[in-house]
């Protein structure tokens, strides 16, 4: 059994060397407009693929995503609860109003979603600007979520096996920040069908510079034997659904959106959004949600 | 793309005759290298130029396609067929 450790993380000097989407590269598309983005996600500001099922609306279907992960990172009533790339604060908002979490931590490297989150001035909910590997937390985290954040830590210019290093310093961060069976719920875009060689090279540079995605099997050896995967999931064509329906929201709102950020970028998107329904509905890409649980005793040096 | 338009009422050779038009401009093509029972992907046509044609499409049409309409109906042929059957109910 684990004591001390289960209440104090040793404090360590950060030496890990950060190989993903810069804090730059991450602002250039996040930091478009927070207006702008509202314009077309639903209102819990989510954006990523939902979980649609039975729901009707995007709203709806938005939820399900969220509560999906709060339960599969068992972090309904939690103390303390770690968002990696917490957008504009649908998840930090979903567990300490709803699921009666005492502490909602949210990391993001985007500036407008911070100030966004800072405004709520809730005292249970701390957002910070700064990436998971400069994170250093006091006390251990009860559970970790990471929605659509993981397409961003590996950056471009990494071979396979560097990418596999640089998630493997993702997992064993959360390894050292959980409790003993803590969990990580996981969603995040996947090449499936492709590889960089085949990516539309307007998202690539236009949309989401800087960044590659990961395959499936690159998460699961760099997860290997420090966390168990639990539960699989791939969702593919809830992303076209989802994209279709920010779609629809953007050209209902058209005019307005071009006077907040310009014709060009409203077309920019327009066509991000096709492409990308393309690649889900072609199997060229794909939505995983992994829910991991924590290796409490891994039988070999996690480093 | 605008919602505002009126729908266009047209009939299969004329919805034919547009995308022909289109891929012989848009992909530099003969009009008689165009096989009607050919998969797009064969013109070299990308998912970049699928956005910008079911885009450009919908637009003349005056109303939206979805732009995954190429993946389901790969083929002029059966594209085509659809989009009349779709135009008629409309």
């Amino acid at each position: 059994m684990e004591t001390a450790k289960e209440n104090k993380i040793a404090n360590k000097p950060n030496k890990l060397h950060y190989q993903g989407a810069s804090a730059q590269a991450i602002q250039y598309h996040y930091d478009l407009s927070n207006e702008f983005y509202q314009l077309w996600l639903d209102t819990t500001c989510s954006y990523s693929c939902a979980l649609w099922e039975d729901a009707e609306t995007l709203e709806e279907a938005q939820i399900k995503k969220l509560d999906y992960h709060i339960t599969q990172a068992g972090a309904q009533e939690a103390q303390h609860v770690l968002d990696i790339g917490c957008g504009w604060g649908s998840i930090l908002k979903r567990l300490v109003n709803q699921y009666h979490v005492k502490q909602a931590v949210g990391l993001t490297l985007s500036q407008a979603q911070q100030d966004w989150i800072a405004t709520w001035n809730h005292p249970q909910i701390d957002v910070r600007l700064e990436g998971w590997a400069e994170h250093q937390p006091e006390i251990p985290y009860d559970a970790i979520i990471s929605i659509g954040a993981f397409e961003h830590f590996a950056n471009t210019k990494l071979s396979s096996a560097e990418k596999v290093d640089a998630y493997r310093n993702f997992f064993n961060r959360c390894h050292e920040w959980l409790k003993p069976g803590g969990r990580i719920s996981l969603q995040t875009i996947i090449y499936e069908n492709a590889g960089e060689e085949d990516v539309n090279s307007f998202l690539s540079q236009e949309i989401f510079p800087d960044s590659a995605l990961p395959r499936l099997a690159e998460i699961v050896q760099a997860a290997e034997r420090i966390f168990e995967i639990d539960i699989l999931r791939n969702d593919r064509e809830y992303y076209v659904r989802t994209l279709r329906a920010w779609l629809k929201n953007l050209r209902a709102n058209r005019a307005e959106a071009i006077q907040l950020v310009g014709e060009k970028q409203v077309a920019a998107y327009e066509k991000y959004f096709g492409i990308a329904m393309i690649g889900f509905h072609s199997g060229n890409l794909n939505l995983s949600r992994i829910s991991l649980k924590r290796i409490d005793a891994p039988r070999f040096n996690k480093h | 793309m605008n919602n505002q338009n009126s729908i266009r009422t047209v009939t299969a050779s004329q919805i034919q005759e547009w995308i022909i038009t289109y891929l012989v401009d848009e992909l530099d093509l003969n009009k008689d290298e165009i096989d009607v029972q050919a998969p797009f992907t064969d013109f070299g046509l990308d998912s970049s130029t699928a956005v910008i044609l079911t885009g450009d499409l919908g637009e003349w049409l005056g109303y939206d396609l979805d732009p995954t309409l190429l993946l389901d109906y790969p083929t002029l042929e059966t594209l085509v067929n659809h989009l009349a059957i779709e135009n008629q109910n409309c």
